[in-house]
């Protein structure tokens, strides 16, 4: 058996685990979850976002070079249309057994309530997920035209699903961090940045480390500059501060070193990454799963009703238990699975 | 028709016995409740105060309930109720998020009272009206409403402080009351034109 089928095979070993986990999730319901009235979403919906952000930003990242008609990217849009495919689909996973009554949420078709961030949600993931799936099948006509209106379509939809998750808590959060609609900023660069870090560490013959490098500075300012702004607010992105800047460090490290600061070499298509910016890359994907925290979790710490009224209201932080972590995991493997194994398909391993 | 409710402020004094009647007539299990009173204390030691928010769903007008609601389970009746199609619920929790007087809650299971006791005859009955993995709210106690009764947490309040009736008539006990009180709904800035009304105390 060849490394690759091994591969292959381990992963679905932990596929099935997560599925048993996730099938366990959806028989008994939130029983051993630490979901509560005060936190009614957790780690699945944090899962969810951060999942759907990865994939959206390799979707955006691959739309935006083949409008801009780069040439020799054929290897990485193929594998990021499967990474972001993968990706799709495990954040449909989580926001379906996030669900009371999963079943119901075909529901979905028949009542289209635009007004609802959800409805959004569930359309945009939907219509991503059959855009990469189009790529991957190679099913789009080869012309310059098909491809074009492909890749705009990628890019509002994947955009668009971006937004969305600004806007859950818009009706009771203090407006600001996280809560602008159709413009988070910040959400679209950690979307950039986990993306680009995810296709530095799938293994693409492709140097994105200048990229990885811009988006991570730009996310720097935009984050430092809404903590500047909401000082008083209290809200605590310090960690994604601090974490930021370290991946700025690694990569100014990584980028003297190997003197790559000459222009065009933001997308250079050479063998592999360093460990340094392989490091930095994964250190991106940490950023953006905390980056989903502040945006899910955070908001909810607060209470809902402003003071002095909720003066004994129950402030305790949230905190996943065992059983949301392993079905959280168990959805990561089941990913891993479906995205290594159409690789594997492609490529005929 | 819009029904509306006024809570005068100056005269609850926090029993919480608009709390029990709630749960009592709703039969909600364990762990949920239907209305709540937030406490809180003003001024400083030794002249504070505790004070008391009764609060029942505030019914809005402009519910953004009802518009996070993707499958359209929340609906908004022509006499002004906000009510969860339990049958249709998903239980996505969008609502409860989007809910900026904290007026809903998740059944996440359930229990009963006595937890180690059998299920009494009472909650057995009233637990059928409930789905786990749905969401619940205040309702004005409509089913209370078609027999002619005003809601529990009005008729049970001891010193009177609530008045129930028609916002769109402007000759009901409850607009004259609102009017001639100078009565607010809670958090007016929101915009969610709500049908409760307070005096403040
Ligand atoms: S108070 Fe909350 S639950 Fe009630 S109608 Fe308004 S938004 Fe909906
Ligand atoms: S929990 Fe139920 S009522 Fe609330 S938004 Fe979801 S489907 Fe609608
Ligand atoms: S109107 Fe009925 S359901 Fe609503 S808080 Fe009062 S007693 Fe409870």
């Amino acid at each position: 058996m060849n490394l690759e089928t091994t591969i292959l095979f381990i992963l679905c070993f932990f596929a099935l685990a997560g599925g048993a986990a996730i099938l366990q999730q959806l028989i008994h319901g939130f029983k051993k979850t630490n979901l509560c009235d005060h936190y009614v979403w957790g780690i699945y919906v944090q899962g969810c976002f951060f999942l759907s952000s990865l994939a959206a930003g390799v979707l955006i990242i691959l739309s935006v070079m083949i409008l801009l008609n780069i040439k020799g990217i054929s290897r990485l849009a193929e594998t990021g249309s499967i990474i972001a495919f993968s990706l799709f689909i495990g954040s449909q996973i989580l926001l379906g057994i996030d669900l009371g009554k999963p079943s119901r949420a075909i529901l979905m078709l028949k009542s289209k309530n635009f007004h609802s961030p959800l409805t959004w949600d569930f359309y945009t993931l939907g219509s991503s997920t059959v855009l990469c799936l189009i790529y991957y099948l190679g099913i789009l006509p080869q012309t310059r035209g098909a491809m074009l209106a492909w890749s705009l379509l990628s890019l509002l939809i994947a955009y668009l699903c971006l937004s969305v998750h600004t806007m859950f808590f818009l009706s009771r959060a203090k407006g600001g961090y996280q809560t602008n609609a159709f413009s988070g900023l910040e959400t679209l660069l950690s979307s950039l940045l986990g993306g680009t870090a995810l296709l530095m560490l799938s293994g693409i013959q492709m140097r994105l480390s200048g990229l990885l490098l811009i988006l991570a500075v730009l996310l720097l300012g935009t984050t430092a500059s809404h903590n500047i702004a909401l000082l008083r607010q209290n809200h605590n992105s310090k960690s994604v501060l601090i974490l930021n800047l370290a991946i700025v460090l690694l990569l100014l490290v990584e980028q003297s070193t190997e003197k790559f600061l000459q222009a065009g070499s933001i997308v250079t298509p050479t063998a592999g990454g360093s460990i340094v910016a392989l490091t930095a890359a994964a250190a991106s994907l940490v950023l953006v799963f905390i980056e989903k925290f502040n945006a899910v979790i955070l908001p909810q710490r607060e209470s809902i009703l402003p003071e002095p009224y909720n003066q004994f209201q129950d402030k305790s932080p949230y905190r996943p238990s065992l059983k949301e972590i392993n079905v959280l995991i168990g959805c990561f493997a089941i990913c891993a699975f479906i995205g290594y194994g159409l690789l594997y398909v492609k490529a005929g391993w | 028709m819009r029904y509306g409710m006024l809570i005068d402020l100056t005269k609850c004094v926090g029993c919480n016995a608009c709390t029990v009647a709630c749960r009592n007539h709703n039969g909600t299990p364990s762990g949920i409740s239907l209305h709540k009173i937030m406490k809180y204390e003003v001024g400083k030691f030794p002249h504070s105060k505790m004070k008391f928010l009764p609060m029942p769903c505030m019914q809005c007008e402009n519910a953004p309930c009802e518009k996070a609601c993707p499958i359209g389970a929340t609906v908004k009746k022509s006499n002004g109720i906000v009510e969860v199609l339990a049958d249709k619920c998903m239980g996505c929790r969008g609502c409860v998020a989007a809910c900026p007087y904290d007026s809903r809650q998740f059944v996440w299971e359930i229990k009963n009272y006595y937890e180690q006791a059998p299920v009494t005859l009472f909650e057995k009955r009233k637990q059928k009206e409930f789905q786990k993995g749905t969401v619940v709210k205040c309702t004005f106690c409509q089913k209370r409403l078609e027999h002619g009764l005003e809601p529990a947490c009005v008729s049970t309040c001891p010193s009177q402080c609530r008045i129930f009736g028609d916002l769109d008539d402007p000759g009901s006990e409850l607009s004259k009351a609102i009017a001639a009180g100078n009565a607010r709904p809670f958090r007016e800035d929101l915009e969610t034109n709500p049908s409760v009304y307070y005096i403040n105390g």
